[in-house]
């Protein structure tokens, strides 16, 4: 090898050496200024995280200040998705901890899979045990964290439970639907009731904590804190005590027309009572109801089974959910349609026969004659051949033009989800759901609040208060001021008035003449009420009206809707119950209610809550005793005195086409929400 | 005395510059790795450059020409060891690289290289021609077994610095450049070509698992799996490219190098780059071309051919695995793991770098009499 031949090759890998080096350099180059916004970008993306920090929903408030809806401090597992899913050892020890099955674990955890470095919830209110476990076995768990967070909390537990509604984990779709920046992965969101309403101002505007993390996803240098900002609070109309004791009231005379009366139908209800002189409603309940601890801390198996799978479906607000024949309760609109279009006077005259005297010849619901009957009598005694013949000469569209502006067929408005519209029966409407057509003897069923007539409790309930105060129908309401946490003014509800009738004196004097006859005890025929059985000894003078509106082959749904004191109305107080004996027996619930709320001390409360228990009155019985007593009395008292309906008797009668009309219904259904 | 002029102090320079530089970039790597020392690979790797100082000289000073009776000697230990590695080495991540040697853990490949160089540059030395296809028969085969052996390991790294030591030694040694390029170009366009037949339609491919093919190739796209076997690539481009000009220094982003795996070994090319930017980076490359250069300069005063092909040949193996940790950092070449010369964290390849610099040296410090040959 000769020394210029070396020399020669030596030259060649001098510059092969240059050439190659001079490359990496220019790579070098290229990654670090023309690639380095890029790559360093995606750095960040793998070690900064943004771990939320959550903040608290608005806190429901109660007029008097009672906390209805708060949080609590608690803590949940989060599960941060690093882009993987999770091994299934990982799933697997993560299902024993939590108590959850593998594949319900999995489901939430993928649900957001695509979209990693957003935490997703995985289990809210985590044990004190359960978070040891957890924190023992982080290096298994590497996506799992525990998160110190506030949970929702409801201290009057089922009551209540339909007005506030229930929040809870946010579903991809919600987070989609809602629309709303402040709403991230892990929130939880209004479901139903004022949660759902008022989501966004109840919604609170998470901080958060920009960490920096290692590759193995534990926290080195916290770059940056933002505080959240918790939502608004509201403040309701709904006074605390009464909605406690209308729930409770409730459901005694459900268990009262259950176990005493054995009405077995009569598993569920509802009632409002509202301002008459605002539409502030000051208690609304539905039974049965749920626990909205329940979705907070996310339900049980058993829980789930009870909310979703009973029959009675306890998550329907029934009081505005659920429409039904209004029954007699709407015959007060029957007779302002027939007083304004001049079919009636107050003073008309119709004979109260047993029977009506054209075809299909329907009964009278007491099937005998209880002579000559005017507008005041024939509301207290809710004498349904009044009522037909009114019908007839008055005509189904003017009644119809009459109830809608009584408020049948509109939602009220009121700031709740759900609300049904109901329905107010034309000859078009007749012949759009039933096929067939139209013809006048179906005006009787309608006069008296059945066949197609639908109305929601809530609807009743307005309508009678604006019945109470001359007219003035106010929309209901529940949340009276929306206030920051620090308590700057953010809504500010003032009354709303849908609809003003004006009526002559004399037309009012009549209806409220005929309201107040309802609740004045006596016989029938005599000069008794058809609720008059259930408000002997009462201290104060109440207007009202039973309402028993009759399903063939269903339980009768049962109203009674009323307003008191009858001669400066304060408050209006409507109760439901489907399938309950008549409309009568749900007037005990709003004589409790007006003892209550008006402090009466009514000693023929047949609802009155067991007397404190001392041991000289344990032995004479509480609650459970007194009910059967009333109910005795009020059932000797009156013979028959509380039906207030057309009977359809037994099959076969010639009340068959009556309840023929009625039989193609569809049949009242408790979800009709919207 | 005098001789001691004739030591290359630039090149000495380079590798005392390269080995404070390697302190400087392993301590900001592993700052965090060893909870309460976080000097603890800082210390390791002192030792190793003492040691490895030490070898340097007594190498240096011990005349080359009486390493060629036993090159071949050496060469066939290295091999045994090789093959001792085989039999009962000690793995980690999924290669069997090390077997124990009292307190230490010995990679024999590192040293083989060395020996390599050795008996090759004894071998073509001794050969009269090499302008035949025929004549290149030998050397060939006698790199292909240690090569054969790491490929086995497998330590796919170290048997291409065996070929490119092969390929320059040849070169060197007066190989045509039309063979080596028909040779070793038309090998490499052949395994090229197979593996795309492989990939595309499914021809058998022999000696390599399909995993470790899917590790080999996936720097020419590291998304396609960047959880997986893409990960590394993508947390040393992320690193690099977060270094910018100058970089974000030594106590620089902690986070970012637990991301960034092997990082005082394989990518350690990475934490310059993010701590000293591309000014580091640049400056680094910089100081392998003096390294590269001054090797090259000796070779051209080494008088016979036994000297020549030795240092072209070691300074063929620092500037290969330059050019391969550098390359596969920035994602230009496949991962396979080969330290940075002088950089890298680890005994066995700290003392070969070493080695091979005190015998370039010794070429220098004994050019020999020309005038004895005869």
């Amino acid at each position: 090898m000769k020394p210029q031949f070396r020399e020669k090759r030596l030259i060649l890998l001098a510059v092969l050496a240059v050439l190659v080096l001079g490359a990496l350099v220019a790579r070098l180059a290229y990654l670090e200024v023309v690639q380095g916004a890029k790559l360093r970008s995606l750095g960040i993306a793998y070690r900064v995280r943004v771990m939320p920090i959550s903040a608290p929903r608005g806190d429901i408030f109660s007029s008097g200040g009672t906390p209805l809806v708060t949080n609590k401090p608690s803590f949940s597992a989060e599960y941060f998705d690093l882009g993987q899913p999770p091994p299934p050892k990982e799933l697997s020890q993560l299902s024993k901890i939590l108590a959850l099955t593998p594949s319900a674990l999995k489901s939430v955890i993928t649900a957001y899979q695509g979209q990693p470095y957003i935490p997703v919830r995985i289990k809210a209110d985590l044990t004190p045990q359960q978070i040891t476990l957890l924190d023992e076995q982080k290096p298994n768990l590497p996506g799992v964290f525990v998160q110190a967070e506030p949970l929702r909390s409801y201290p009057l537990g089922m009551i209540g439970a339909h007005v506030l509604g229930y929040a809870q984990d946010i579903t991809l779709q919600e987070l989609k639907t809602w629309k709303d920046p402040r709403l991230t992965a892990d929130s939880i969101v209004g479901q139903s009731g004022l949660e759902y309403s008022y989501q966004k101002y109840l919604q609170g505007t998470n901080g958060g904590e920009e960490v920096e993390v290692d590759a193995n996803n534990r926290p080195l240098v916290v770059l940056g804190t933002k505080a959240p900002i918790p939502g608004d609070n509201l403040y309701l109309t709904l006074n605390a005590g009464l909605e406690k004791e209308a729930t409770r009231a409730l459901q005694a005379d459900l268990t009262w027309q259950t176990n005493v009366l054995k009405q077995q139908g009569a598993n569920s209800g509802a009632v409002i009572v509202m301002n008459v002189h605002t539409g502030a409603v000051l208690a609304m309940a539905s039974l049965p109801s749920f626990n909205p601890n329940w979705f907070a801390k996310g339900l049980t198996n058993a829980e789930a089974q009870q909310v979703f799978n009973t029959s009675t479906r306890p998550l329907i607000n029934r009081a505005i959910s659920a429409a039904y024949p209004p029954g007699s309760t709407f015959k007060m609109a029957t007779a302002i349609s027939a007083l304004e279009s001049g079919s009636i006077t107050p003073s008309t005259i119709i004979q109260g026969l047993a029977r009506y005297w054209y075809a299909p010849f329907p009964w009278n619901w007491i099937r005998a004659y209880t002579g000559p009957n005017w507008l005041a009598k024939a509301i207290g005694q809710s004498n349904d051949v009044f009522f037909y013949e009114v019908g007839r000469i008055t005509g189904i569209d003017t009644i119809a033009k009459w109830a809608k502006a009584l408020g049948f067929g509109t939602p009220t408005g009121i700031d709740l989800p759900g609300e049904a519209a109901g329905l107010v029966p034309t000859k078009s409407t007749y012949e759009k759901q039933n096929g067939g057509a139209w013809y006048p003897g179906l005006v009787y069923n309608v006069a008296i609040g059945q066949g197609d007539d639908l109305a929601t409790l809530m609807q009743l309930a307005d309508y009678t208060a604006s019945l109470a105060v001359g007219g003035v129908r106010y929309q209901p309401y529940l949340v009276q001021t929306v206030k920051t946490p620090s308590g700057q003014v953010v809504l500010q509800r003032k009354p709303k008035v849908l609809s003003r009738l004006s009526l002559p004196a004399a037309d009012w004097a009549a209806i409220h003449d005929g309201m107040q006859w309802a609740t004045r005890p006596g016989s029938i025929p005599g000069n008794g009420g058809t609720a008059g059985s259930f408000f002997s000894g009462f201290p104060m003078e109440i207007a009202g009206k039973t309402g028993t509106a009759q399903v063939t082959n269903q339980p009768s749904i049962t109203w009674f809707v009323s307003y008191g004191p009858y001669k400066d109305p304060q408050i209006a107080i409507a109760v439901q119950v489907p399938g309950g004996v008549e409309g009568s027996y749900a007037a005990p619930v709003a004589r409790d209610l007006y003892d209550y709320y008006f402090h009466l001390k009514d000693p023929g409360n047949i609802l009155a809550p067991p007397p404190p228990a001392t041991p000289a009155q344990t032995g004479a019985g509480g609650g459970p005793g007194t009910a059967p007593q009333g109910a005795n009395k009020s059932g000797s008292g009156v013979t028959g005195g509380a039906p207030t309906t057309t009977t359809t008797g037994t099959g076969g009668t010639p009340t068959a086409t009556n309840t023929g009309t009625t039989g193609g219904q569809p049949t009242p259904s408790g979800s009709s929400g919207n | 005395m005098a001789r001691l002029l004739r030591v290359d102090f630039g090149l000495l320079l380079v590798v005392a510059l390269l080995s404070v530089g390697s302190l400087v970039v392993i301590g900001s790597a592993t700052q965090m790795d060893v909870t309460g020392s976080p000097l603890y690979y800082v210390q390791h790797q002192v030792q190793w450059l003492i040691l490895g100082t030490l070898l340097m000289a007594v190498v240096a000073s011990i005349n080359y020409r009486d390493l060629q009776p036993y090159a071949h000697y050496i060469f066939g230990f290295s091999v045994l060891l090789l093959l001792a590695v085989l039999v009962h080495g000690h793995s980690a991540l999924g290669a069997q690289r090390w077997i124990a040697l009292g307190p230490f853990q010995l990679q024999p490949s590192e040293f083989a290289k060395l020996a390599l160089v050795v008996g090759l540059a004894q071998l073509l030395s001794r050969r009269r021609r090499l302008t035949r296809m025929r004549d290149l028969i030998v050397p060939i085969a006698y790199a292909a077994l240690p090569a054969a052996l790491v490929f086995r390991q497998p330590d796919l790294g170290t048997a291409l610095i065996f070929v490119a030591i092969l390929v320059v030694m040849l070169f060197m040694a007066g190989a045509r450049i039309w063979h080596l390029l028909l040779l070793f170009g038309g090998g490499f366009a052949l395994v090229v070509l197979w593996i795309y037949a492989h990939l595309n339609f499914h021809v058998p491919l022999p000696l390599i698992h399909a995993y470790q093919l899917k590790r080999l190739l996936v720097f020419l796209n590291p998304n396609v799996d960047p959880t997986g076997s893409g990960y590394n690539i993508i947390q040393s481009l992320v690193s690099i490219g977060s270094g910018g000009m100058t970089g974000l220094g030594i106590h620089s982003n902690q986070a970012i190098l637990t991301f960034l795996p092997e990082h005082a070994t394989d990518f350690i090319f990475a934490v310059v780059a993010l701590d000293f930017g591309f000014a580091g980076g640049a400056a680094l490359i910089f100081l392998y071309l003096v390294l590269v250069w001054r090797g090259l300069n000796i070779v051209s005063e080494v008088r016979d051919p036994f000297g020549a092909l030795l240092g072209a040949g070691l300074v063929t193996m620092l500037a290969v695995q330059v050019l391969m940790n550098a390359g596969m950092a920035m994602g230009v070449m496949p991962v396979v793991g080969v330290p940075l010369p002088f950089l890298s964290y680890g005994g066995s390849s700290i003392l070969t770098d070493f080695l091979a610099i005190g015998l370039l040296l010794n070429l220098r410090l004994h050019p020999g009499q020309l005038t004895f040959r005869a």
